[in-house]
């Protein structure tokens, strides 16, 4: 279990927690009780979004916490859309002639190359997922960027890699499916792996155990941003800061020095940008509830009020999160912006040339 | 059929109205079929959530059957056109993954056709012998927490 | 009769100063400010009489300054330094000029200075003009301009945020030791003087050793609000500051306006301190100060002592205590190699 013991109870965590703004969540009280009263009860409320840890002075990881706390028992109920993605992993994990994601995308391949592109779960999103995204563009956009910057990848084929099923305390499918994703990677000989998922990033990078060089497809783009040469005539977007990339992984500068090689392109900050980020309102599909969607909307509102004619984001599952709510039937109100993942953004408008 | 052939448990969704009954009409007419089936009657095939399909194979089902009212005759008119939708994406999600999507079933089965509902189940079960069965062989006991 | 550099000007090294002189030995006092003082020049009154810092001062660099056995070097710092058997050659930039001499010991007293808490952004120093430090509002006081920096008027709230940098893994993790007496006196003397402001301290624990527990009870009884909480942010709405906390005590989350808040700074080691130590051979603990390896004052380097806050942030009290103790740990040092002081 996470040692909390250090908690001294300031409270600052609960001040900016953002469920605290619409519930009575108080991480420390949960703590308290813990350390007190060894109670145990789990927290289905917390997003894990990172930003009581950040500001925490007694360096107390509250995500760690919760995630072992998670463990204990898993709890179908709050998990959205039936589970059907923590199915998808179980099948892939108890069916013992189980692929890899399916890695159907067009473009310029090399199956021999040392840079692989995983797709993640993006075609299982499209197939149980009714909220106005193509998520399979999401991957082919983002061969279509790699290619454009000279880089003909691999597309390696593993398992979903287990963000969810870890989240939600399914602990035996998350070690059944990162044993199996280690070993292919391993097999693989790659030397660079990259992902155009947030949560994918976070999770080979800080829960596996890879001795290779992983990437979001933003730090690639960025490295080669020169490459990219695409313009646009006067659009305003702004951006929005995933958690599993910004504060998990400190990539707050790469997506922003792509969108800044745009010519034509104007970026409008949102005013909880980058440590600040506040979270899209969901994680690991936990808890999708009205407060859950306060936060989306809430979200939306703010890149609304930039005058931005797009919310661009860095992960599918917050472009998921924004354009359920955005494209609800009926929808609740209608939000005057585009919710788009970074490589469709930018993919569009090479086509448009 | 002797004691160790493999006998297919197929778990069957069929809908109040029309599948249900159908079913229901060739137990009346004692018309014949393998006993490989367990029947869940829901409302309308659209109640059937593709995780509902896929906790059936990880439940060690070998096969399921998803049965509805034809396309037109929906007791809650457009029911079944989600129906078709989802299922059609529930395999294509099983071929993603490896898994043989064949042991999904979709089939559109009326209140009066008691002798389809029949023959269904017997190919069905036919079907399910040459695939032999799911490899995952997991019970309740075993699931994940 | 031995010799002795002293550096650091301020009430440690000055005490030190004085009890060596008086013991007999000669005494030189280096300080890099224009004046004497350190620190103690920028508070208004100390706690626990609220007696004047400048009268208290003046005692010191009165004495200092006059003693026959000690030679005060202002505007100087100390540039080479060289061990040379049983003594030390060191050379002072003296306003410009070059001085070079022979002392047998050495007394650090480098002090410490304020964190500037800018770094802290989630609380708005040196970006919203009404957030000031605890060393701020001393000058303030001292100046008689108790006033909002944005509009020079009279503030109606007071908020005083404790353990600003100080107990935070993600700044310093020591306590600064002197804060919370330093904040309650101030929050007391305002209730003094305007019973009309509404004045409250944000803290952790407070930490108020000895008699400094009845300033503790005098500040809550004159109405100085206690709210035990770390404010997750501090930001500028509509003119006034706002401050989102949770209250620990009761488990509710506030939001509340203040005219005027004062961000609790303490000590950390001032920047040549690295410096001196890698010059002397000095050990520095992981706090970034001279750590004291013989104690009251001894370092790891034979002859070379430090006083005062130079080891730990410290009070008047216990910086002249250990300033008298190192004194007389010095005095028995050079009295075996050069035969009795006085």
């Amino acid at each position: 279990m996470a040692l909390v013991n250090n908690c001294y109870h300031c409270g600052l965590c609960t001040g900016i927690c953002p469920k605290r703004r619409i519930s009575k969540y108080s991480p420390r009280f949960k703590i308290n009780k813990f350390l007190l009263e060894n109670e145990r009860n789990v927290s289905w409320e917390c997003l894990t979004c990172g930003l009581c840890s950040q500001y925490c002075p007694q360096d107390v990881n509250y995500l760690d916490f919760v995630r072992d706390l998670r463990k204990q028992e898993v709890d179908e109920e709050v998990i959205a859309h039936k589970s059907i993605f923590s199915l998808i992993c179980e099948i892939m994990t108890e069916y013992p002639d189980a692929q890899g994601v399916p890695t159907d995308f067009k473009g310029e391949i090399d199956q021999n190359s040392d840079v692989a592109y995983f797709p993640g779960c993006l075609d299982f999103f499209d197939c149980f997922l009714d909220v106005g995204v193509d998520f399979h563009e999401i991957g082919q956009s983002s061969i279509k960027l790699l290619n454009r910057i000279g880089i003909k990848p691999r597309i390696l084929s593993l398992k979903c890699c287990g963000h969810d099923a870890l989240w939600q305390g399914y602990s035996a499918t998350f070690n059944a499916l990162r044993k199996w994703n280690e070993e292919k990677i391993k097999e693989s000989g790659i030397k660079t792996l990259v992902t155009s998922c947030a949560e994918c990033f976070r999770t080979f990078s800080k829960d596996y155990e890879l001795d290779l060089e992983i990437m979001h497809i933003s730090q690639i783009l960025e490295k080669n941003r020169d490459k990219l040469k695409i313009e646009t005539n006067g659009t305003i977007v702004t951006y929005h800061d995933p958690c599993r990339l910004g504060r998990h992984m400190g990539v707050y500068d790469a997506p922003r020095n792509v969108l800044s090689k745009v010519k034509g392109l104007t970026l409008k900050e949102l005013d909880d940008a980058r440590e600040d980020a506040q979270c899209c309102g969901i994680s690991a599909w936990i808890s999708c509830n009205p407060e859950a969607k306060f936060l989306v909307v809430e979200k939306l509102e703010k890149a609304i009020d930039t005058n931005s004619k797009t919310l661009i984001t860095a992960c599918p599952k917050c472009c998921a999160h924004l354009n359920c709510i955005k494209n609800e039937k009926p929808p609740m109100k209608d939000f005057n912006i585009n919710v788009e993942d970074l490589t469709v953004f930018l993919s569009k408008l090479i086509d448009r040339r | 059929m002797t004691e160790n052939e493999f006998q297919p448990k197929i778990v069957v969704f069929a809908c109040n109205w029309c599948s249900y009954a159908g079913a229901d009409l060739a137990g009346v007419s004692r018309i014949q079929y393998p006993p490989t089936i367990r029947i869940i009657r829901v409302m309308c095939s659209s109640r059937v959530d593709p995780a509902f399909i896929l906790k059936a194979f990880l439940r060690g089902a070998d096969g399921v059957l998803v049965a509805g009212c034809h396309l037109g005759d929906c007791h809650y008119i457009e029911g079944n056109y989600n129906t078709e939708k989802r299922i059609k994406e529930t395999m294509k999600a099983l071929e993603h993954m490896g898994f043989e999507a064949k042991r999904l079933r979709l089939e559109w089965i009326s209140a009066s056709e008691g002798p389809k509902f029949a023959n269904v189940v017997r190919e069905f079960t036919e079907e399910l012998k040459e695939l032999g069965p799911n490899h995952i062989r997991k019970t309740g006991d075993d699931a994940n927490g | 009769m031995g010799r002795v550099l002293v550096v650091g000007g301020g009430i440690a090294g000055m005490q030190s100063s004085l009890d060596l002189a008086n013991l007999g030995h000669q005494v030189y006092l280096v300080e890099k400010e224009r004046e004497l003082g350190g620190n103690l020049r920028n508070l208004y009154k100390i706690f626990p009489t609220s007696e004047k810092a400048e009268e208290f001062l003046a005692n010191f660099t009165e004495k200092a300054k006059t003693h026959n056995n000690i030679s005060v070097l202002t505007d100087s710092t100390l540039c080479k330094f060289e061990e040379r058997g049983h003594a030390f050659k060191v050379t002072i930039d003296v306003a410009g000029k070059r001085d070079t001499f022979n002392v047998d010991a050495i007394v650090l007293a480098t002090g410490f200075v304020p964190y500037d808490p800018t770094e802290k952004t989630e609380y708005g120093y040196n970006r919203y003009r009404d957030v000031v430090t605890s060393i701020d509002v001393e000058r303030m006081m001292k100046e008689g301009k108790l006033v909002r920096p944005s509009n020079s008027e009279k503030p109606k709230s007071v908020t005083f945020v404790q353990c600003v940098g100080f107990r935070d893994a993600k700044a310093y993790r020591y306590c600064s030791y002197f804060c919370c007496t330093l904040t309650v006196k101030n929050a007391l003397l305002i209730k003094r003087e305007h019973p009309d402001i509404e004045a409250r301290v944000m803290y952790m624990d407070i930490r108020t050793p000895f008699v400094y527990e009845n300033l503790y009870s005098d500040a809550r009884n004159i109405g100085v609000k206690f709210i035990r909480a770390r404010p997750a942010e501090i930001f500028e709405k509509n003119n006034k500051l706002v401050l989102n906390f949770e209250d620990t005590l009761t488990s509710e989350t506030h939001s509340i306006e203040s005219d005027l808040v004062v961000l609790s700074v303490g000590g950390i080691p001032p920047p040549e301190t690295k410096e001196l130590g890698q010059m002397m051979k000095v050990s520095l603990d992981d706090t970034g100060f001279f750590k004291v390896h013989n104690r009251p004052a001894g370092t790891d380097a034979n002859r070379i002592f430090v006083v005062g806050a130079a080891c730990s942030p410290k009070d008047i009290d216990y910086s002249l205590s250990q300033a008298g103790a190192a004194a007389s740990q010095i005095n028995k040092l050079l009295s075996e190699t050069h035969g009795a002081g006085k």
